[in-house]
């Protein structure tokens, strides 16, 4: 049994070597179930074997233990991912849902409540609707889960940023009704905290700018 | 008058005892089986330490860009999912490759083109994606017709680079490589080759 799962590992570890060849797979495999200490020099199982198989233990190195473990995370990500899927049909021509589509994120959200980027479609959704307060609340707790991490909030604004400028688009396709200013001013929101995260001075200014020209469209009458 | 007639306690017990000892038998074998399935993991009955260690929301900027970049490499993206997943505390992220034979993925295929892919690998380790992102690790799992994974492989952007550019020893990228199976699934993955 573990000489066959030593072969196919490396059958699978070839995609990495670039190894060819039948009796190389196989010396590999053995080689590299040797330096696990998972079979002995004779090539029996040792009783690591027995621990990695029926445990997966760990590898002595936790960062590798997580990026092993991480398919099973995935396996969560996957689902809510379908609902967010399901989420963006509802909004789409005819089918247009909102009520619908607020219900798949709400499961998303349900699924993987730590996941920011659900409570800014969510939100972004909820500003389009006319509440603007849930929406806000969406917006803070997604922030809290960045607990201030600098790549996490810039990656959660510009996310939230695509979301609300889908939203806009949404408004402007499906009504002859100006936008909802909250879009506007979330918007400006969103593009003042990245000009803040910045570092190069022409993205900060980039960034500034269109927030302003967010706050003029939103500050000129032309939303509701 | 009723009169009962009792059987020895010690046969009594001699038999509930054998019972019990097959049930605590039956228990620990479904125990076993369970964890050799990986039934607690993949359910979330157990914490992981990708919980742990990575960041609940993955980079999904990054993950379509690196998507883009393999296929623009020439690497097969049928039944792929790719994503980027920042670690916590660090600027470090992983790549996690994936490769899913029930939405499309066909190792057989992979196999006959090893050469091929594996000179597309290393074009595709020099991404300047990969870089912007500061992958330090890449991961590749594969997953059965049946959805179940089958096994992962991961090894740190350094070692593979070192591996395609053939500046490291064999025993040197063998050390770098490591590896987790889910056991039941790769025997009958090897029976469907017989």
């Amino acid at each position: 049994m573990n000489i066959r799962s030593v072969l196919i590992l490396g059958i699978a570890s070839i995609t990495l070597s670039g190894c060819s060849g039948i009796d190389e797979l196989i010396s590999f495999a053995k080689d590299w179930a040797k330096d696990k200490d998972i079979i002995s020099d004779n090539g029996m199982p040792t009783g690591k074997t027995v621990s990695r198989v029926v445990f997966g233990s760990s590898t002595g190195d936790s960062k590798v233990d997580a990026v092993i473990d991480a398919g099973y995370m995935l396996r969560g990500i996957k689902q809510a991912e379908d609902e967010a899927r399901n989420a963006n049909a509802a909004l789409q021509g005819d089918a247009y849902n909102p009520n619908a589509a607020i219900g798949h994120l709400s499961q998303a959200i349900d699924m993987r409540p730590k996941d920011w980027h659900y409570r800014n479609q969510r939100g972004a959704l909820l500003i389009e609707q006319g509440d603007p307060d849930a929406a806000k609340e969406d917006f803070i707790k997604a922030e809290e889960h960045c607990n201030n991490a600098k790549g996490c909030l810039q990656a959660l604004h510009r996310g939230r940023s695509a979301a609300l400028n889908e939203s806009l688009q949404r408004q402007f396709d499906r009504s002859d009704a100006d936008p909802k200013c909250a879009t506007y001013r979330s918007l400006s929101a969103s593009q003042l905290q990245l000009a803040v995260l910045a570092e190069d001075p022409k993205a900060k200014k980039r960034y500034r700018d269109t927030a302003e020209e967010y706050d003029i469209k939103a500050s000129l009458g032309e939303c509701l | 008058m009723l009169s009962f007639q009792t059987r020895p306690g010690k046969a009594k017990s001699g038999c509930l005892g054998c019972v019990g000892f097959l049930v605590v038998v039956a228990v620990v074998l479904f125990i076993l089986g369970a964890f050799a399935f990986r039934i607690p993991q993949e359910r979330g009955l157990v914490s992981n330490a990708a919980e742990e260690h990575l960041l609940p929301t993955p980079n999904r900027e990054a993950s379509l860009a690196i998507k883009n970049a393999a296929e623009r490499s020439g690497l097969p993206v049928a039944g792929v999912d790719l994503y980027v997943l920042p670690l916590k505390n660090t600027d470090e992220s992983i790549l996690y490759a994936s490769l899913d034979a029930s939405s499309g993925f066909d190792i057989q295929s992979v196999a006959n083109s090893i050469d091929d892919l594996a000179a597309k690998g290393s074009v595709f380790l020099q991404n300047a994606e990969i870089k912007k992102n500061n992958i330090t690790q890449i991961s590749t799992e594969y997953k059965s017709n049946n959805g179940s994974r089958m096994f992962v492989l991961t090894a740190s952007t350094d070692t593979l680079r070192a591996a395609a550019n053939k500046s490291i020893t064999r025993e040197e990228f063998i050390a770098g490589l490591e590896a987790d199976a889910n056991i039941p699934q790769l025997i009958s993955f090897i029976q469907s080759f017989r």
